[in-house]
């Protein structure tokens, strides 16, 4: 039975004129780790803040293991956060650093000493135990931060895009190093990121955010492989969208008849196809294949990107590993029926 | 572009040169006539003696009012501490009303001539029946330092990173243990640095003073009051020792702003 | 009367020199915006953050500088831009060296990573800028900035403040007001940095469009692989000041010359390992973690070598394959979208990818796999670390078969 650690209920919030969260409610689950992703803007951090107590909702409340958050401060709430530019105490080491809560907890020198020793050989910094913060690179200092969190024991780590400042490599090893220390802690991560790519490797669930509500909450192949908005759909991933109506089992673009195995609403009228599914043939195989002309191609070491149009000047991206493609060929385009998602077109 | 030694180069840097001559040989005067061995003041110089030292020391008036320079800077440094600080840290923390004009007005003792704060203070002290002496010169300097170190410490704070703060609640601490353990320690070397640059402005300090102190005295006044019938040169003495002190007051509060 | 000057002989010489002219005019024009960096050097104190660099760039090309943080890639470009001064070398943009020119005398103009705006003006006024500062006429002004802005699709946003437009849009206004001065080159540095993921993506797109209209040289700095291969006719891949190598997207990732580069660039299963049997131009490799095959004349038996697979390279089945020991259990799937990648664990606890695009034809997690590929896709390269001493007493060929 998975216990319900956090919960926002109808939180409000508006900065002057400005609303930034209408109406929303979540609930994280103990153990798990929990995305918060959207573009910039969309209430993310707002909503991080509010579980640290940094921000105060203007309408709603915040319950952490049932308790109601309203009235404790920040520094006495059981979650610690890791800060995007880590905050760091420059004028400590990095022992010290992670010291700090500890010490105003008043907690007992020896078990500060056991515990602090613990949490650096986790994150593997025993050997910059005295260096300070200045000396170290942004991949060390990330691992100061969250050592630094964790060494409190807390119930909850919330994470503000810790990774955005480091290098694409970095990044993605840190990536697997948090998921894989998350597992081993059972600690309940509540994480904040832009990156959709992130956000599919790292999380049990994704909330993806967009102005303030929740487009959709679930597990990251799900949510990729039916979205249940035109946002998410376009948000995660790449995906390719055709205007039409949908009919039994097919859905209309203009004069073509796209086979689709129903998923999604029934009365939709936009079909969102990934590049992944649309498969290029080379001659027309099937009645319902598209024709297209290849406008580019680009390589992406792993698979190729390509760019074509369709008779109606339509641009639709494809990733294949075919490698007979150029510029300017004719080619038919047919696409997985089951892979196919049936959407209602979003009011802007 | 390639390092070369252009002549607009070699012609600023004459320039600098020039200027700076300008400025100082006057002082440098002073003091290599501080060892002057004659009584008048004669170039090329006879002699090279400590004497006007020991002269300088044995003049009780002058001493005297060492002491109370010194009394009155400690003093009013350390006020102007006591209250600069929590204040920048409070102009950091918080947007109050009149947050900026408090920001422009707080250099405002440094800016207007010090005769026209000493005639003010008068006034004012007088109205409020403090008298001419040592409480109200104290008063006077602390208004004006408190200019000096609380914009030295609020530039600093704002140099700090601004999470630090939050990520130090978060961790547990209170206002109070932030404030001790996080800010403080921080802006040590803003403190220090303007402490001691306003250690050496009072220390140098006279319409304000003059305005203040009723019946003593204080050094720089003593030594112009000395100066009015002639140069003596003991006074080329003294103004060497003020020098040399003032000298690694600046040196000291330089070397700490530069290592933030 | 026949016409004594255009005899058959000087016709067709007139011929071939109007077509040498306007070929010639051609080649003129073209050549704008190449640039020679020779034996380039810079330090910083003891730091020696540049290392005799030396490259050509052609006129036109889109160049990306790639490598992590300190590799010496913006100091490159800054003193392309005249903004660092240099220890050593030249660099010379269409044959002229550049160095003693001040940043506004070089036909060079920046892209920087936050914009660098004019927070005072609005959109309009940015981008004529550089122009007003070369006193060109109001008209011409008008017409330049124009078109500026509707190559970066921001049309009808000139009377906007800066201090209301987006990160997206920033950035494509601060394209816009380098590129309406017309330079033969662009320098951009990380300008898409400080954008949203998905913003970014779509960026690369826009700019590689940019710099195909407008032919000029765009020089890239980025730590991104993915947008240096996305976008470039060409990387340099750097490393602590030096070039590790230089070539088109898929030369780089297909064959990179050094364990840096191959680890860099993609995704890649990497291992440690020598040369044990050379037959014809196909060697079998061994190292801890089992055996495998590559097509190489390079090496020689009892090389030590640093041995590459890329993840979709990797095959599988579910007996063992020729010449190939490598079994392994799958213990997990990594999903990032259109790729997902199985983690196989061998026998001797380390892990090795295989990525497929939508996951297709991957083992299930907990299967038993024998890993195998085209030996052609091997990526053999000289291992600088060169001695394993225990190595070989701990290889058994015989216990691989048998787990």
């Amino acid at each position: 039975m998975e216990k319900t650690l956090i919960q926002l209920e109808h939180i409000h919030k508006s900065y002057g004129k400005q609303t930034i969260i209408e109406d929303l409610s979540l609930e994280v689950r103990d153990g798990e780790f929990l995305t918060l992703l959207g573009p910039s803007g969309c209430g993310k951090t707002t909503l991080l803040r509010m579980i640290n107590g940094f921000e105060t909702p203007d309408k709603g409340e915040v319950l952490l293991d049932g308790v109601n958050q309203v009235a404790i401060q920040p520094n006495k709430r059981e979650v610690n956060t890791v800060f995007q530019s880590y905050a760091l105490f420059p004028h400590l080491t990095v022992r010290e650093n992670i010291e700090f809560s500890l010490k105003m907890k008043k907690v007992d020198k020896n078990e500060i000493k056991e515990r602090v020793d613990e949490v650096l050989e986790l994150t593997n910094l025993e050997a910059l135990a005295s260096r300070k913060p200045g000396k170290l690179s942004g991949g060390q200092q990330q691992r100061v931060a969250i050592a630094r969190s964790l060494v409190n024991k807390p119930k909850v780590l919330l994470l503000d895009e810790p990774l955005g400042a480091l290098d694409l490599k970095l990044r993605k090893q840190m990536q697997i190093e948090l998921k894989k220390m998350q597992r081993r802690l059972g600690i309940t991560y509540v994480y904040v990121t832009h990156d959709q790519e992130e956000a599919l490797t790292i999380s049990d669930r994704i909330v993806v955010l967009n102005k303030g509500n929740i487009e959709q909450i679930g597990e990251p192949f799900e949510i990729y492989h039916s979205p249940k908005t035109e946002f998410v759909a376009s948000f995660l991933g790449e995906s390719n969208f055709f205007e039409g109506k949908y009919e039994n089992g097919v859905f209309h673009y203009g004069d073509a008849k796209i086979p689709v195995e129903a998923n999604g609403t029934k009365d939709a009228n936009l079909l969102s196809v990934r590049p992944e599914y649309i498969n290029i043939n080379l001659g027309k195989t099937e009645e319902n294949a598209l024709e297209a002309m290849v406008t580019e191609v680009t390589y992406l070491g792993q698979t190729n990107r390509i760019e074509l149009k369709l008779k109606d000047g339509k641009k639709v991206y494809a990733l294949s590993e075919i490698e007979e493609l150029e510029k300017g060929k004719k080619v038919f385009l047919t696409f997985h029926s089951k892979e196919c998602t049936l959407l209602k077109k979003q009011e802007q | 572009m390639v390092k070369k030694k252009h002549m607009s180069n070699i012609l600023i840097a004459l320039l600098a040169i020039l200027v700076l001559v300008f400025l100082y040989l006057p002082i440098v005067i002073v003091i290599v006539y501080a060892f002057n061995a004659d009584t008048v003041n004669c170039f090329p110089m006879n002699g090279f003696s400590l004497k006007w030292f020991q002269v300088m020391a044995e003049n009780k008036d002058l001493i005297l009012a060492l002491e109370h320079s010194l009394i009155i800077a400690v003093v009013s440094t350390l006020i102007a501490c006591i209250l600069g600080v929590p204040g920048a840290y409070a102009m950091y923390c918080y947007n109050f009303p009149g947050k900026e004009l408090l920001n422009r007005i707080v250099m405002l003792p440094l800016i207007l001539p010090g005769i026209l704060t000493g005639i003010a203070m008068l006034t004012f002290f007088k109205a409020l029946g403090v008298t001419q002496g040592m409480t109200a010169v104290i008063l006077g300097h602390s208004t004006f330092l408190i200019a000096t170190v609380l914009p030295q410490v609020y530039a600093r704070l704002r140099r700090m990173d601004h999470n630090i703060i939050e990520a130090a609640q978060d961790l547990g601490a209170t206002g109070f243990q932030t404030f001790v353990h996080i800010i403080l320690p921080n802006v040590k070397t803003a403190i220090i640095s303007s402490a001691l640059l306003s250690f050496t402005l009072s220390m140098d300090e006279i319409p304000v003073t003059y305005f203040l102190n009723g019946v003593f005295s204080t050094l720089p006044i003593q030594i112009w009051g000395m100066t009015r019938n002639g140069i003596t040169p003991e006074v080329n003495a003294i103004s060497s020792i003020i020098f040399a002190v003032s000298l690694v007051a600046i040196l000291i509060s330089n070397m700490l702003n530069k290592e933030d | 009367m026949k016409n004594i000057f255009f005899t058959p002989k000087i016709c067709a010489t007139h011929k071939l020199l109007c077509a040498k002219y306007s070929a010639g005019m051609e080649n003129i024009m073209e050549k704008r915006g190449a640039i020679e960096i020779e034996n380039l050097d810079k330090a910083f104190g003891e730091n020696h953050v540049v290392n005799h660099i030396s490259l050509s760039i052609n006129a036109g090309e889109f160049i990306s500088f790639l490598g992590p943080s300190g590799c010496g890639k913006t100091t490159i470009l800054r003193m392309i831009a005249g903004f660092e001064t240099i220890d050593g070398g030249d660099i010379k943009i269409d044959g002229e060296s550049v160095i003693h020119l001040p940043p506004h005398k070089r036909q060079v103009n920046t892209v920087f990573q936050h914009y660098a705006l004019f927070p005072h003006l609005n959109v309009y006024d940015n981008v004529a800028y550089g122009l007003k500062a070369k006193n060109v006429s109001k008209a011409k002004i008008k017409e330049e900035v124009t078109k500026a802005l509707e190559l970066v699709q921001l049309d009808g946003f000139e009377k906007r403040m800066i201090s209301q437009m987006s990160g997206g849009q920033k950035q494509r206004v601060s394209i816009a007001r380098a590129i309406v001065n017309k330079p033969p080159v662009l320098l951009l540095d990380e300008p898409l940095t400080a954008l949203d993921m998905k913003l970014r993506k779509e960026m690369r797109y826009e700019l590689r469009n940019i710099q195909q209209k407008l032919g000029i040289t765009f020089i890239y700095v980025t730590h991104d692989q993915e947008e240096a291969m996305v976008m470039s006719d060409r990387i340099v891949v750097l490393n602590g000041g030096n070039i590790e190598q230089v070539g088109k997207p898929k030369e780089i990732y297909q064959s990179p010359r050094s364990a840096f580069v191959s680890d860099f660039i993609g995704e890649t299963n990497s291992f440690d390992g020598m040369i044990y049997q050379v037959q014809g131009d196909l060697a079998t490799l061994q190292c801890e973690s089992g055996q495998f095959m590559a097509k190489t004349t390079l090496f020689k038996e009892k090389e030590f070598v640093n041995i590459s697979i890329r993840p979709h390279q990797v095959k599988w089945k579910e007996e063992m394959q020729e010449g190939f020991h490598l079994k392994g259990v799958v213990k997990d799937y990594i999903f990032t979208g259109s790729f997902v990648n199985a983690v196989v664990e061998l026998v001797n606890g380390r892990e090795v990818r295989i990525a497929r695009l939508a996951g297709e034809g991957l083992p299930k997690v907990g299967q038993t796999v024998f890993l195998y590929w085209n030996p052609e896709d091997t990526v053999v390269m000289k291992n600088p670390a060169g001695d394993f001493g225990n190595m070989m007493e701990n290889m058994d060929l015989g216990e691989w078969v048998k787990k």
